[in-house]
């Protein structure tokens, strides 16, 4: 094997395809963008270069940083509430009998497999104000006064859509922990059963650190899905009401598609592409730099 | 085992190497591909060529992009462009587009002016067409409205002049110049509340906070992108302190710092406030609101005259009054405003593939919509569509009176919303102005360099 490895133009032979075509449909669409970003264009003509206009523009724009802001709380409650549920699931999983794990894996796997727009109109319904699921059992309960337009309230808005978009990827991000405490060999759990450690402690000893690499994956893409979150906004309330619940994407679109206004469209993907490499090298420094083998 | 893995291997290659000769070659027979330079006449069949009696007709393939998400487009689009396309056009195969509506459409609409592949022909409103326009992506109708005499069938000649710059790039029903506004509501409710139809805004707020403590939605309207105040509900509210000020506004030469504008924005934040609208108003589409209506959840309805036919079936105890002015001094009925813009209406693409075609479809369309207007809705437009309107509705005939006798007739401020940007940062705007809590003066700051921007 060793000698294949060494064998330099073998491998750039046998990565060449990919390699086309990621540079092709990937790198290659962000130099017109970083173009197109220096550039007044209202997607059909330009107006020629503008400098640092518009990002000058975008920084000023209060609506940016709000976007960010929206982006960040979803990824923060992703990572912080999100994941740590997902993991607990898991752990759960593998310890249930076969029917119920089954029973587990095909509920986990089904919001993950389902429409975002069949999702995202589910929670609408539930969130609806006047008939919605929430709403009816507060009334139900005699708690009318916390029955509020869920999705038109400034403070619940944001809440309201992460809890959607957290949901339907809980159960996903469950099994790709799930089939990484698979991975781990038993007797580690053997031994430590042996020396008497419980569910509680051989989670926190073994499976945990055990699970670096599978927790650093899960960790990138959720940050990074989060990161780009759009058809949740989109469906949910078109990131309103005004601008209170678009992201970054969201934002994006908005400026490029809705406003004409291409070149600040660009600049925001410029400035979105910085902030997810960045993210992505902070979360490869600081989770599970040593590569763990079994 | 390795002969009998030959002889699989030799099978699949026979079965994929059949299977791709198959779906490979059915493109060179296609019934629906044309010539692009080919005359419209040729696929009318009014050539010579001896396969013709032979072979099928070719038919001009059309793509339509409409908006969907109210009835009356639907109507328009199910109920007669549909069925009589295939009878009056029969060498037009359409593609039916559905673009949805409001904002949606609308950036559907861009993102195609964008890519510059566009629909052969869509609908379209005044500030959507200005920005295809401006990108050279409508097609120049004049030529064919003259040569089929379409412009002569209507009755205000405006409607069918070509712009500044020579060129006619929109062909429209004509019935847009006679819908307003209106604030419809449920006699029966109002009768067995026994509620006083307002005069005032004061007595309009009495009375939405009236039917709020019934168990009604005070005012139904479309929340969602701001829709209702951008159509009609803030130069409403101008109107009723002073029309001056919205012809003013219409014609940049007052901006959002005038006072009346102002007030009336804290109007609407007014009414927002003490519940007037549906919760969770922002999110609430056109659909849901013409349903909230006339389901008699809500008690009242701010919808434009279109909505008439539609409502006198839906709910037959609908009937309308005058907006309330801010006082008395003002005439309810004496001024009132239109929706028509000069380029609502049918646009084709520039580089459609059969111009000549997708022209005479979007005369076709705007007639079909005329006629939607003159049978179903017993609507009169400037269209002369040869159908004499009988048995109009008194509700309807009521409606038109007003309409005629408002001695100001104001054009839409949409109709002066000439960019993208403009109309897309207003229905931002306007939809946080319906969560209450921005006020007029965040507004007018805000809209000000964009209001100024858009007369640039």
């Amino acid at each position: 094997m060793e000698k294949y490895y060494r064998n330099k133009f073998a491998i750039f032979i046998f990565a060449f395809p990919a390699l086309l075509l990621f540079t092709t449909f990937v790198v290659y669409p962000v130099f017109p963008e970083i173009v197109i970003s220096f550039q007044k264009h209202d997607g059909f003509t330009s107006s020629g270069f503008v400098g640092f206009e518009n990002y000058i523009k975008v920084l000023q724009d209060k609506t940016f940083w709000k976007s960010n802001m929206n982006t960040y709380y979803m990824a923060f409650i992703s990572t912080f509430i999100g994941l740590p549920i997902s993991l607990l699931f898991a752990l759960i999983m593998d310890r249930l009998d076969e029917p119920m794990r089954r029973f587990f894996k095909a509920s986990s796997l089904l919001p993950a497999v389902l429409s975002v727009t069949v999702i995202a109109q589910m929670w609408v319904a539930i969130y609806e104000p006047q008939w919605g699921l929430i709403n009816g059992i507060l009334r139900k309960l005699n708690l009318d006064h916390l029955a509020i337009p869920w999705l038109s309230n400034e403070k619940t808005v944001v809440p309201a859509i992460t809890i959607a978009f957290l949901w339907q990827y809980l159960g996903f991000n469950a099994l790709l922990f799930y089939a990484g405490i698979k991975a781990i060999p038993a007797t580690y759990y053997e031994a430590a059963l042996i020396d008497g450690a419980g569910f509680i402690r051989a989670s926190l000893k073994i499976t945990i650190p055990l699970l670096q690499e599978m927790i650093k994956y899960v960790l990138i893409i959720s940050v990074l899905g989060c990161m780009s979150q759009f058809a949740h906004v989109r469906i949910m309330t078109a990131g309103g009401p005004g601008d209170m619940s678009r992201t970054v994407i969201y934002h994006l679109y908005y400026k490029a598609f809705s406003a004409s206004d291409f070149g600040q469209g660009c600049a925001i993907a410029v400035l979105f592409i910085i902030q997810c490499l960045i993210l992505t090298f902070i979360i490869n420094q600081f989770v599970a730099r040593e590569k763990i083998e079994f | 085992m390795i002969k009998l893995s030959k002889l699989i291997a030799v099978i699949m290659i026979l079965v994929m190497t059949i299977s791709l000769v198959a779906c490979g070659g059915g493109s060179s027979n296609s019934a629906n591909t044309v010539d692009p330079d080919a005359d419209v006449s040729q696929s009318n069949g009014s050539n010579d060529s001896k396969d013709e009696d032979t072979e099928p007709q070719e038919k001009v393939k059309i793509k339509f992009l409409s908006l969907s998400a109210d009835e009356n487009r639907n109507n328009i689009r199910e109920n007669y462009i549909k069925v009589n396309v295939e009878k009056e056009m029969p060498h037009v195969e359409v593609e039916y587009d559905l673009g949805g509506g409001g904002q949606d459409y609308a950036n559907k609409l861009k993102a195609y002016n964008a890519s510059g592949d566009m629909p052969d022909v869509w609908f379209s409103e005044q500030n959507l067409s200005s920005v295809v326009i401006a990108t050279g992506n409508a097609l120049d109708l004049l030529p064919y409205v003259k040569e089929s005499g379409f412009d002569k069938k209507f009755k205000m000649k405006e409607i069918v002049s070509p712009d500044k710059d020579g060129k006619l790039y929109c062909v429209q029903p004509g019935a847009d110049q006679y819908f307003t506004p209106r604030l419809w509501y449920h006699k029966d409710i109002f009768e067995e509340h026994n509620i006083e139809i307002p005069k005032t805004f004061d007595e309009l707020i009495n009375v939405c906070e009236i039917l709020k403590d019934k168990g009604y939605i005070p005012i139904s309207i479309v929340g969602k992108d701001g829709w209702t105040p951008n159509l009609h509900l803030l130069q409403t509210m101008i109107m009723i302190e002073d029309p001056q000020v919205a012809i003013d506004l219409v014609n940049n030469e007052t901006d959002f710092s005038n006072p009346v504008v102002k007030n009336a924005l804290g109007r609407i934040q007014k009414l927002v406030q003490i519940g007037a609208f549906a919760p969770g108003v922002t999110n609430i589409d056109y659909g849901p609101a013409m349903e909230m209506y006339t389901s008699g959840e809500a008690a009242m309805l701010a919808m434009f005259t279109w909505e008439l036919g539609n409502l006198e079936k839906a709910a037959p105890d609908t009937d309308f009054f005058p907006w309330p002015t801010v006082d008395e001094t003002v005439d309810p009925n004496g001024a009132i405003q239109y929706w028509g813009a000069p380029l609502s209406g049918y646009l084709a693409w520039a580089n459609t593939e059969n111009p000549k075609v997708a022209a005479e479809f979007a005369m076709f369309c705007a007639t079909q919509d005329a006629l939607y207007y003159n049978i179903e809705q017993k609507a009169p437009t400037m269209l002369d569509t040869g159908i004499e309107i009988e048995g109009m509705s008194d509700l309807m005939k009521r409606n038109l009176e007003q309409f005629e006798n408002a001695q100001l007739k104001i054009p839409s401020l949409w109709s002066a919303v000439f960019n993208a940007r403009t109309s897309a940062e207003i229905a931002t705007l306007n939809s946080m102005l319906l969560t209450g809590e921005y006020s007029p003066d965040e507004y007018i700051e805000a809209i000000n360099p964009i209001w100024a921007e858009n007369f640039d």
